[in-house]
Formats: C-alpha cells, sequence, structure tokens
C-alpha cells in the first residue's frame, strides 16, 4: 500500500518535471531563435526560466530522495552499514529527512515573507509568494516521498532509466 | 578558524560515515552559521540562499547540459565516433586503444560527465579490444581514463560549479577548458603510444576499418560535431550566452536522437527527462549545502585567516596555487569534483584574489586536479563505474591500466602550471 502511494507520488512528479524541464529547453530555443531571426524575443523568458529552474530542482529532488540517488563518500559506508543494516539506514535517512526539513521550513518563512511584502518578480511581475509557496509544497512533498521510501525500503522505482550522467 | 576547521571535521566524519554529502554539508553550514550568529539569522540566511539559487538563470545550464549529455548518450552515437576515431587512427600500433581516447574526448565534448563517457566508452570499446587480444589492463584503463576527459572538455557541469563559486563567467571557462582537454586528449595518446611500446603484446595489430562503415561512421558523427561547433562557437563568437547555448545544445541533441530513431515515443522522452532532472537535483542539493556551508567559513573567518598566513609563511602566488593544487589532490582521493569545488575554493578565494591569482586559469587547474582523483584509488569513480560494466575484469587491472594516465594528468597539470596561457590564451583573444 505504502509503496504504491510511493511510486504513484514518484510517477507524478516524473510527469510533472518532465514537462518544465522539455518547456525550458524549448523556450531557451525559441528565445533565441526569436532574437536572433525574427528580431523577437519571448517577453520575460529569464524570469520563467528561472521560475522552471527553481520548480525542476524541487521536483526532482523528490524523485531523487525517494530513489536516495544523492552523492555518497563511498569509503567506510559499507562497513559501518554491516553492524546493523536497519538502524544505519535509519540514521541515513533520517538525517536526509531532517534536512530535507529544514529546507522546507526556511523556504516557507521565506514564503510567508514574499506574500507580507507582496513582492513580485521584475519583469513579469509574478507573485513570489506563489512561486516560493509552489517551492515549498514540492520540497514538502519531497520530505513525503523521503518517509515513505525509509518505510518501505527503497521499492523498484528506478525505472530503465540511461547511463547516470 | 577553530569554529571552521571544527565544522571541516565534523563535515568529513558526517561524509565518511555515509551521509549524503549535500545533506551534510547543509546542515553543518546552518548548525555552523547558528553559532556565530545565532539561529534566527541562520534560517533567513538559509532560505534567502536556497531560493536566490535556486532560481538562478545563469545556473539553468546544468539541467539543460545534462539533458544534452542523456540526450546525446540516448542518441547512441558512441559507436560511430568511436569507428570514425579509428579510422583515423587504426594504422598506429594500439589504434583501438588510441581510438577511444579520441572517441571519449569527442563524446565527453557534448556529453559533458564523465561517468557516462566511462560507462559509454566501455561497452562501445572494450568487445573490439577483446576482440583483437588487448590486454585487460590497457583496454579499460585508457576506457576509464578517456571518461575523464568529460570533466575538462565544455560543457562541463564542475566548471559551471566553479564559475558560480568564484563569480566568473562560464563562457569563458568552458573556452578556456578546450586547450587543456586538447592537451590532455594529446598526452593521453602518447601515454599509450609509449606503453605499447614498452609492451607490445598489450595491444596486438588489428585490421583497418572496412570502407563503407567508415564512411557511415563518418557520417554519423558529423551532426555531433555540428552540434559542438555550434554550442562552443556560439559562446566563443559572443553570439549566445552559456545558458542559450545549453537551450541550443539539448534541443540539437533531442534533434540528432529523432534523427536516428529515437525519442519516437512519450515513454522514451520521459527516461531521459527524468534521467537529466534527477541528476540536476542531486547536484543542486550539493551546491545549495555547499552555498550555506561557505556563507558559515565566511563568517567564521576562516579564508582571511588563511590569507594572513599566506602573508606570514611569505608564499609567493605560485606557491600559494601549488598548495591549494597539493590540497586538491589528496581531498581528490575521497571526494569527486564538485565535493573538492565546493570545499576549497571558497576558503582559498580571498587569497587567490588578494594575490591576483588569474581564477579562469585558477579553475581549470582544480578542475584538472579533480580529474586525477576520478581515477586514483581508493575512489577513483571512473574506475568503479567501468568495473561495473565490465564485471570480469579484475579492480587491479583497470587500477594497473590507468596509471599511465595519472602520469599524464600530471604532466598536463605541470604544464598548465608552467603555462598559464594554456587555460587563459582562448578567453584572453574573447575578452
Amino acid at each position: 500500500m505504502i509503496a504504491k502511494i510511493l511510486q504513484r507520488i514518484v510517477h507524478v512528479l516524473e510527469i510533472i518535471s518532465s514537462v518544465v524541464l522539455a518547456v525550458m529547453m524549448l523556450l531557451t530555443f525559441v528565445d533565441v531563435i526569436g532574437r536572433y531571426v525574427f528580431n523577437a524575443p519571448i517577453f520575460g523568458a529569464t524570469e520563467m526560466i528561472s521560475t522552471m529552474l527553481a520548480l525542476v530542482i524541487f521536483l526532482g529532488l523528490g524523485i531523487a530522495n525517494a530513489k536516495d540517488r544523492h552523492i555518497v563518500v563511498e569509503l567506510f559506508d559499507h562497513q559501518i552499514r554491516a553492524f546493523a543494516p536497519r538502524l544505519y539506514d535509519v540514521v541515513v535517512q533520517g538525517f536526509s529527512i531532517f534536512a530535507m526539513s529544514l529546507i522546507v521550513y526556511v523556504l516557507f518563512l521565506q514564503a510567508r515573507e514574499a506574500a507580507h511584502v507582496g513582492s513580485t518578480t521584475i519583469v513579469l511581475e509574478w507573485p513570489m509568494a506563489w512561486i516560493t509557496s509552489s517551492v515549498v509544497f514540492f520540497a514538502a512533498l519531497s520530505v513525503v516521498s523521503q518517509i515513505l521510501g525509509l518505510i518501505v525500503g527503497k521499492p523498484d522505482l528506478v525505472d530503465p532509466h540511461l547511463e547516470d550522467v | 578558524m577553530l569554529t571552521a576547521l571544527t565544522g571541516f571535521a565534523v563535515l568529513l566524519a558526517l561524509c565518511f560515515f555515509g551521509l549524503r554529502v549535500g545533506f551534510a554539508t547543509l546542515v553543518v553550514g546552518f548548525v555552523g552559521f547558528g553559532f556565530e550568529r545565532g539561529f534566527g539569522a541562520s534560517f533567513a540566511m538559509m532560505g534567502q540562499q536556497i531560493l536566490h539559487d535556486s532560481m538562478n538563470y545563469n545556473l539553468s545550464v546544468i539541467p539543460l547540459f545534462i539533458l544534452m549529455g542523456v540526450l546525446i548518450v540516448h542518441a547512441q552515437i558512441s559507436k560511430d565516433l568511436y569507428d570514425a576515431a579509428y579510422a583515423s587512427l587504426g594504422k598506429f600500433r594500439g589504434g583501438l586503444a588510441l581510438a577511444t581516447v579520441l572517441a571519449a574526448g569527442g563524446f565527453s565534448a557534448v556529453c559533458g560527465s564523465t561517468l557516462a563517457t566511462a560507462a559509454t566508452m566501455a561497452k562501445v570499446a572494450m568487445p573490439p579490444m577483446r576482440k583483437y587480444k588487448y590486454s585487460d589492463s590497457l583496454a579499460s584503463g585508457t576506457i576509464a581514463a578517456g571518461g575523464t576527459l568529460g570533466i575538462m572538455i565544455p560543457p562541463s557541469v564542475p566548471l559551471v560549479i566553479y564559475s558560480i563559486i568564484a563569480e566568473q563567467d562560464i563562457g569563458l571557462l568552458f573556452i578556456a577548458g578546450i586547450l587543456p582537454g586538447l592537451l590532455l586528449v594529446t598526452l593521453f595518446m602518447i601515454a599509450v603510444g609509449i606503453t605499447v611500446r614498452v609492451d607490445p603484446l598489450a595491444a596486438p595489430p588489428a585490421p583497418p576499418l572496412n570502407p563503407v562503415r567508415r564512411k557511415e561512421a563518418i557520417r554519423g558523427t558529423l551532426p555531433v560535431l555540428i552540434l559542438f561547433i555550434v554550442v562552443l562557437g556560439g559562446i566563443y563568437s559572443g553570439a549566445f550566452t552559456a545558458t542559450e547555448a545549453s537551450g541550443i545544445g539539448a534541443f540539437g541533441a533531442a534533434v540528432i536522437a529523432m534523427l536516428r530513431g529515437h525519442l519516437r515515443t512519450f515513454s522514451e522522452w520521459r527516461i531521459c527527462l527524468v534521467d537529466a532532472i534527477t541528476t540536476t537535483a542531486t547536484i543542486f542539493i550539493v551546491l545549495l549545502g555547499a552555498i550555506v556551508f561557505s556563507q558559515f567559513i565566511n563568517l567564521s573567518g576562516m579564508p582571511y585567516d588563511l590569507l594572513d598566513y599566506v602573508d606570514e609563511w611569505k608564499l609567493s602566488p605560485f606557491q600559494l596555487v601549488l598548495f591549494v593544487c597539493a590540497i586538491a589532490i589528496v581531498m581528490g582521493m575521497v571526494f569527486e569534483a564538485i565535493g573538492i569545488l565546493v570545499l576549497l575554493v571558497p576558503v582559498f578565494l580571498p587569497a587567490l584574489i588578494a594575490n591576483d591569482i588569474n581564477l579562469i586559469w585558477f579553475g581549470i587547474l582544480v578542475v584538472l586536479v579533480s580529474e586525477i582523483g576520478l581515477i586514483t584509488p581508493p575512489i577513483g569513480m571512473n574506475v568503479f563505474v567501468v568495473k561495473s560494466v565490465l564485471q570480469d575484469v579484475r579492480l587491479g587491472a583497470i587500477f594497473r591500466g590507468v596509471v599511465p594516465y595519472i602520469v599524464a594528468l600530471l604532466i598536463g597539470l605541470a604544464l598548465v602550471l608552467t603555462f598559464p596561457s594554456i587555460a587563459t590564451f582562448l578567453p584572453n583573444l574573447m575578452r
């Protein structure tokens, strides 16, 4: 049941983030072509791309956290884990959950501040509170996927993907 | 200084324990800053830094160049690149190994990833080297070392990260990486030449490529060459920024993949996009952690204390750079490129700036040093990647095989140290 929920979350994150990154690529390309070929760049493209970058990062963190695809110094970890594997996993993943929760909290403070001040992006005048809140939502979702991942113990989430890049 | 050293010690202990590097760096930076200034300030600093850098337009080159690399891997151009390289180098002794170096250099020029280059080359280059009875150590060592070229030849993610930490122009750094990258390709080829001269049995002769396949391979390689020229030529000529180049590169790579019969289904697109997104997220968590950690280090005053030590010890600028490179070599035994950059550069940056050291040159040096770390024990990431693909090759054989290339990298490092213009010549032409 929990594994299914986790799979569903990751699936949704994968779909949304794929669309955002594909649009980001197209937008950058079309903006350059528009500027140099038609002398008509896309208005506010830079801000749109910046916003999409934040979304890609925090949507991607949900996927990376669920699959625990983070960078590790692999020197002694196997030896230490051998003593008490489950406890080790709880400590390591518990630390990651704590760090991610910290990120969610500080971003929530930023979103609250943005809502209070009413700040917007410079060109498109998009409300920063909305952008930051979206980021907070996806960061929080990544904490949920971390916790579920810890409970089900890294399920078969890894798709048949390409080599690590 | 003591607080910062304690912070470093705790961070190393947490990393060695096996905690995720990005999260460990972030938490130690947060706690360290909190001890210095109070946790209210630490919450505010962390939130501002994370939000600011997650929305930094210049950093959008990271997902887009990673996507370009994933799409190029998916386009399966590596076999054509390898055969095209062999078509021109096959007549020399050790031709298959020479072709591996050249193809790895070419592949990394559009892929940008050392690990993907090593993994892909292991699949493409090992079967022919096996077929013609090359020694396991020469074959696998060449593949592992060839993969390291990806970190220097642009586009390179470590160079992007350095550019953010040291506040240097990404485009200039990319251009600065070209000549050192070519130098390393040349040195690697010389290493192959010397190895097969010393041990001729390591590389028995292989027949030339048949003319039909030769034409096919060259035709298959052309679009990739054009993409590389457009991306880097655009940056070099000032026609577009690195970010714009990354969008064009990713789009061009998608077109190449589609022309080669890939990316025809939504599921294929999803696999590629998700791969790029996951890699982006893992890189950004390290980057964000490092930015928070460097705020703590700056606040602790350590970089300025080091500046005082440099004055006190009367280190010349060159000695200072040598000193930092030596530390980076030691760090490279444990950390990969991004880890070295984020931990080392902020600490020494004020001293480097005060000594008028060219930061473009220094960036190339640090990246070159981290390249060495990719194939040296105990953690030579590329060696392990090659081992995971070629499971029947002994780890010892691969480590033995990379020795000539470690020497070549050290010679490359000495050359770039002695002749900074290898790194600065092209960027100076651009300014």
